[in-house]
């Protein structure tokens, strides 16, 4: 079943559809970060509330390939792209533009008779050393994310977030302490691990990011090869920084590092709310996403007529942008609908 | 470290040991003369309130000039109006820095009217950091902010930063020695504290024995003490365990009026400052001991405190001249020669206020002589768990004596028993259930308690008309008939002749 009230209420034609399996292009018959498994499914990155197993045929950049592999089995059947490279199906032309988020993160073009529709996926505007930076595509109609998507949201630069992490690293080594980080494994800790090498190479890491680094460095990122966790000595263990994923932040994993320090970087890390949340000693403000200022720079650069607004502050979000003449409508609400009739 | 990220870490940190290591880490970059002002800053009271924070939203809005639903939902968000504030106004490079003199100086503004206000609020949200310092700028100016760090934390900081112990540091704040501001350091590693801290040798553990007074004889005698506040006040003990929190109001008082009726032959009054200390303890037979950190005689305008060293001295002093055995009790000792002096005491208890007295016997063992109270035989009526999670047997129960020829509830008491005792009854009171109304069972009157009482009230609320108070369990007395039952107009009598008399 899918809705056939897009056209209707917005009196325009339209490439995309918005159905309760995800963002459906009809005209090519293929599925945008789906929910639900189907035939065909175009991957923005890697994440999974992107990249969901049990779809017949994944199309992604060449970048995300190797992740998909190892987070959803060797045996996917998945087909590349370069960014800018053009691929048809079913006469829909579509490429990948880098979106900013992680290493291979992309925003998908979709282009039927010269009417272009983007769908962002996650995306940052700042660069991070990493990640490909965010290309502005023009189009028609735009699907923005707005995870961030409040004006209490605008994030530092990287640069001071990278040097406190740094002091609060060294406090610790002065203080015979290892430094641990829970950071997501995919894209936020690879970030964390480019930016700090630089400073000190005594970084390791979880096995779980790790599979990730080795996916990554083998499709051509430069992520600096780490020490094993597990070759760590304690007597040299209050040197290193471990970044860890954020559920498993504590445990006989850590053996090896009788004293130590936990801090979260994340983007909830802003507000004091989302400090209260979280076990750690330190907080950093670090996210992968575009906050305030980007999200509304983003929407303008893309010069769309329509834009669509999900994952987040979508209703907020898209109530600001019509108050900025901007013809928006959020659209998590007809998933989210869809999913409470099935349950 | 910055000053601000120290706020917020002490703010929002959920150990101690990671507000410890925050105040150790931000201390190690400053003066000594920095640390103590810092220490004496969190010891202050709450900050001035130069504006409200409707004044910083209006403001906010305005420069914001955001619309008034994304505004709102901006503020439940952050579900903190300061941190909202703080977050939605502009991102700016710093150029001033929130630092203790800068909030020091904070806490002494004066402004004439609310556009001066407005003006310096505004400015300094333009120079202050964005990060962490504007939102502690907002705390502290709109009276909302107040940082009280915990004796133990202080002491735990103050012992890492002086490398010594927790112990040296809680003997040397007890005694002001960490006001001055000279030096401390070295004050904390010369002999001098060692050798003042040699002198708070620990007192053994006392266990105190109720006793009747005919059941004492005269050669046992050794040391007697009038007990005026329920806690004796002994010379420091300190291990590792123990609980430190300043004096409440009331012990103070005692202690206050304890010292007058030492000192009152030279008619000078006094103030005490001290601090009370309890050991842990899971069961109610905590160690308590009170040092007297501030003694300050009024009447001959001798104000100690100013001068550490004197009072200092003069505590020595003080301490050494309560008892010749170097201060074991700081209560002054009874002299007696006979049992009928001793009796006089007793007797006299009331009149002279103690609480109680206590017999110290030749092998150190104490005993403890109460006045004489009221006695009655009761029966056991209705039982109860106390808690309901926790409780294993019985032990709330309620009590009834004779009314002409029906039982009357009388008072409800806890079990203050030997456990095997409580085992014993609620044993008793299984086998002897009539009824259950949910957790509270209802007995067959047979089981007779020996109770005292101090006196009685009068009551409408409860059944019986009275309420005996300050009602204590003395002992079981599973053969006692129930002839043997206390007649409540007897109780009632009693009372009338002893207010009588």
């Amino acid at each position: 079943m899918w809705f056939g009230w897009y056209s209707a209420i917005m009196g325009l034609s339209s490439l995309l559809e918005f159905t309760e399996k995800g963002i459906y292009v009809p005209k090519g018959d293929f599925y945008i970060d789906p929910i639900k498994k189907v035939k065909q499914a175009v991957i923005t990155h890697g994440h999974s509330d992107h990249a969901r197993s049990g779809n017949i045929k994944y199309l992604c950049t060449d970048l995300t390939k190797p992740v998909l592999k190892l987070r959803l089995g060797s045996k996917i059947n998945v087909q590349s792209l370069a960014f800018g490279e053009s691929f048809f199906i079913n006469g829909v032309k579509l490429s990948f533009h880098p979106a900013g988020h992680l290493p291979g993160s992309a925003q998908v073009r979709v282009e039927y008779k010269g009417h272009i529709a983007v769908i962002s996926g996650d995306y940052k505007l700042e660069k991070d050393g990493l990640a490909e930076a965010f290309e502005p595509v023009f189009c028609h109609e735009f699907v923005t994310e707005s995870t961030f998507a409040l004006p209490i949201y605008q994030w530092q630069a990287q640069e001071k977030i990278i040097a406190d992490i740094f002091t609060w690293w060294q406090q610790n080594q002065s203080e015979k302490k290892a430094s641990i980080i829970s950071a997501y494994p995919l894209g936020k800790s690879q970030r964390l691990i480019s930016a700090l090498y630089k400073y000190s190479p005594y970084i390791t890491c979880h096995p779980s990011i790790e599979n990730t680094n080795i996916a990554l460095r083998n499709a051509g990122v430069d992520i600096p090869i780490l020490d094993d966790l597990f070759s760590i000595t304690k007597n040299e263990s209050h040197r290193y920084l471990v970044l860890t994923p954020t559920i498993i932040s504590q445990g006989l994993w850590l053996q090896n590092f009788p004293h130590y320090e936990l801090a979260d970087a994340s983007g909830w890390m802003a507000t004091k709310q989302g400090r209260k949340r979280s076990t750690a000693h330190r907080h950093f403000t670090l996210s992968d996403h575009a906050d305030w200022p980007s999200l509304n720079q983003a929407v303008l650069a893309s010069q769309a007529e329509t834009v669509f607004v999900t994952h987040g502050f979508s209703d907020d979000f898209a109530r600001h942008l019509k108050e900025q003449k901007i013809n928006a409508q959020s659209i998590d609400h007809f998933f989210t609908r869809e999913r409470i009739e099935q349950e | 470290m910055k000053f601000a990220l120290l706020l917020q870490l002490l703010d929002e940190s959920k150990n101690d040991i990671s507000k410890t290591t925050a105040l150790l880490r931000y201390s190690k970059s400053q003066s000594q003369d920095h640390v103590l002002d810092l220490f004496r800053f969190f010891q202050s009271i709450r900050s001035k309130k130069i504006c409200t924070t409707q004044d910083l939203l209006i403001w906010t809005k305005e420069i914001c000039n955001l619309p008034d639903w994304l505004f709102e939902k901006s503020l439940s968000h952050c579900n903190d109006v300061l941190d909202a504030i703080n977050l939605l106004l502009p991102i700016n490079v710093e150029s001033v820095k929130l630092t203790l003199p800068y909030v020091q100086n904070l806490y002494t503004l004066k402004f004439n009217d609310e556009n001066q206000i407005k003006e310096f609020v505004t400015k300094q949200w333009s120079l202050l950091d964005h990060d962490i310092d504007r939102y502690f700028f907002n705390r502290i100016i709109t009276g909302n902010f107040r940082l009280k760090i915990s004796d133990l934390i202080l002491f735990d900081f103050l012992a890492a930063y002086f490398e010594t112990t927790r112990i040296n540091i809680s003997i040397f704040h007890a005694l002001n020695l960490l006001h001055s501001k000279s030096d401390i350091k070295k004050q904390l590693k010369t002999g001098k504290s060692k050798a003042l801290i040699k002198k708070f040798e620990p007192v053994k553990e006392v266990e105190y024995i109720e006793v009747n007074i005919e059941e004492l004889s005269l050669h046992e005698y050794y040391v007697v003490t009038p007990i005026w506040i329920g806690v004796e006040i002994q010379i420091i003990k300190f291990n590792h365990d123990i609980i430190i929190w300043d004096l409440t109001k009331q012990i103070k008082i005692y202690i206050e009026e304890f010292l007058y009726q030492k000192f009152k032959s030279r008619d000078e009054d006094f103030i005490v400052n001290a601090i009370y200390i309890s050991s842990k303890s899971q069961n109610s037979k905590s160690n308590t001991y009170i040092i007297i950190t501030d003694f300050i005689s009024i009447g001959q305008n001798i104000e100690f405190s100013k001068s550490l060293q004197k009072q200092t001295n003069f505590i020595e002093q003080w301490i050494l001249s309560l008892d010749e055995r170097e201060g074991i009790y700081s209560n002054e000792c009874l002299n007696f020669q006979n049992h009928i002096e001793l009796s006089t005491y007793y007797n006299q208890m009331d009149l002279n206020k103690y609480v109680s007295i206590l017999v110290e016997l030749p092998d150190e063992s104490k005993r403890i002589l109460r006045p004489e109270l009221f006695q009655l035989k009761a029966v056991l009526l209705y039982a109860q768990k106390k808690d309901q999670t926790f409780s294993h047997y019985y032990d709330q129960y309620t009590f009834g004596v004779l009314q002409l020829s029906t039982i009357v509830p009388i008072v409800k008491l806890d079990a203050d028993l030997e456990e095997t005792e409580v085992i014993e009854i609620h044993q008793f009171i299984l086998e002897n259930t009539i009824e259950r109304f949910g957790p509270v069972r209802s007995i067959s009157p047979q089981l007779i308690f020996n109770l005292q009482y101090s006196r009685i009230e009068r009551s409408k609320r409860h059944k019986s008309g009275i309420i005996l108070k300050n009602a204590k369990i003395i002992s079981t007395s599973f053969h006692s008939a129930l002839d043997e039952l206390s007649r409540l107009s007897h109780i009632v009598q009693k009372a009338i002749m002893e207010e009588e008399n």
